[in-house]
């Protein structure tokens, strides 16, 4: 992976690309397809998104490379709310803290069984 | 606030090129799985080199969820006809007599059904439980989105549930006990639908 960010950073990162517009949010089309983030399906607001991740601690949080593309880092943050814990997985193309497209790959609750 | 145009280029991964690829974004038609259906005239981004779709920006989605509201999936359950008075009954108590709202109600413990497996136990009880007994000589009728209510019985299965009449059967017992509950989920539940009645 190149150069990935740590815990404040990266989330820092995904809440000013949240926070910045429609244009720089991005989904994966497979998760589209079947209709599994629930930011795209629009049944989780940005906002909400956003406290999910100020709610999010170190521990729940790290960091994977891409299944396609190893050398980008994905950043997964698995906050637990009102005893509910979810799933957010996102990653960003050029790297850096500079501002740019969030593009996510899950926002879902994660099933406890 | 910022959006994306016709003929603005970015970069992607490309699942089929299976590398960083640049795209243009441009209208086209997108292909959902669940529910299966085309949705033309979609803002997408392409693969610039074997021109698949390599990503979906935020602006589509409503157009995107507009049509999976359209693919609605219907439900329908035969339940004993006085579940239909108490559903009427918990209707009127949010000042909604319409059958409209009616299945909003349904709805909405469809959807916790769907998000949380623990309301399956609870909806499994009171499927058994005496209000929810008898013959089942009336009829429930309504539409829900399809992957709401693929999860909510996916959720009602694992929890013992076996038909989807006994699911309908112990949601509308559920969503009447909700009424007089003193507990802090059963008063979120009142709330959210006194906001619902008021809004539609």
């Amino acid at each position: 992976m190149k150069n990935p960010l740590g815990f404040k950073a990266a989330r820092n990162k995904v809440i000013r690309s949240l926070l910045a517009g429609r244009a720089y949010i991005l989904f994966e089309p497979r998760e589209v397809r079947e209709e599994k983030n629930l930011l795209d399906t629009e049944e989780v607001k940005i906002e909400e998104v956003i406290q999910l991740l100020r709610r999010c601690v170190g521990t729940q949080f790290r960091c994977t490379p891409h299944h396609v593309s190893r050398e980008i880092p994905v950043y997964v943050f698995q906050p637990t709310v009102a005893r509910e814990r979810w799933y957010i997985k996102a990653y960003f193309l050029e790297g850096g803290e500079a501002l740019e497209p969030v593009i996510f790959i899950s926002v879902h609750k994660q099933q406890l069984e | 606030m910022k959006f994306l145009k016709r003929g603005d280029t970015s970069r992607a991964i490309c699942e089929r090129c299976q590398r960083v690829v640049p795209v243009r974004f441009d209208y086209g038609t997108f292909r959902l799985s669940e529910p299966e259906v085309d949705v033309p005239d979609v803002l997408l981004g392409y693969c610039a080199e074997c021109g698949e779709v390599a990503t979906v920006p935020f602006q589509s989605s409503p157009r995107l969820n507009a049509a999976r509201k359209r693919a609605e999936a219907p439900l329908e359950a035969r339940v004993p006809r006085h579940l239909e008075d108490v559903l009427g009954v918990v209707a009127h108590h949010y000042g909604r007599a319409d059958t409209d709202f009616r299945a909003t109600i349904l709805r909405y413990y469809l959807h916790l059904l769907a998000e949380d497996a623990g309301v399956a136990d609870r909806v499994r009880e009171l499927a058994r439980s005496d209000l929810a007994r008898g013959a089942a000589d009336g009829r429930v009728s309504l539409k829900v989105r399809r992957p709401v209510l693929e999860r909510a019985w996916g959720n009602a299965r694992r929890h013992g549930i076996r038909q989807k009449s006994e699911m309908v059967r112990g949601v509308i017992v559920a969503a009447a006990q909700d009424l007089e509950g003193r507990d802090r989920l059963s008063r979120r539940q009142r709330q959210a639908l006194t906001a619902i009645a008021a809004a539609g």
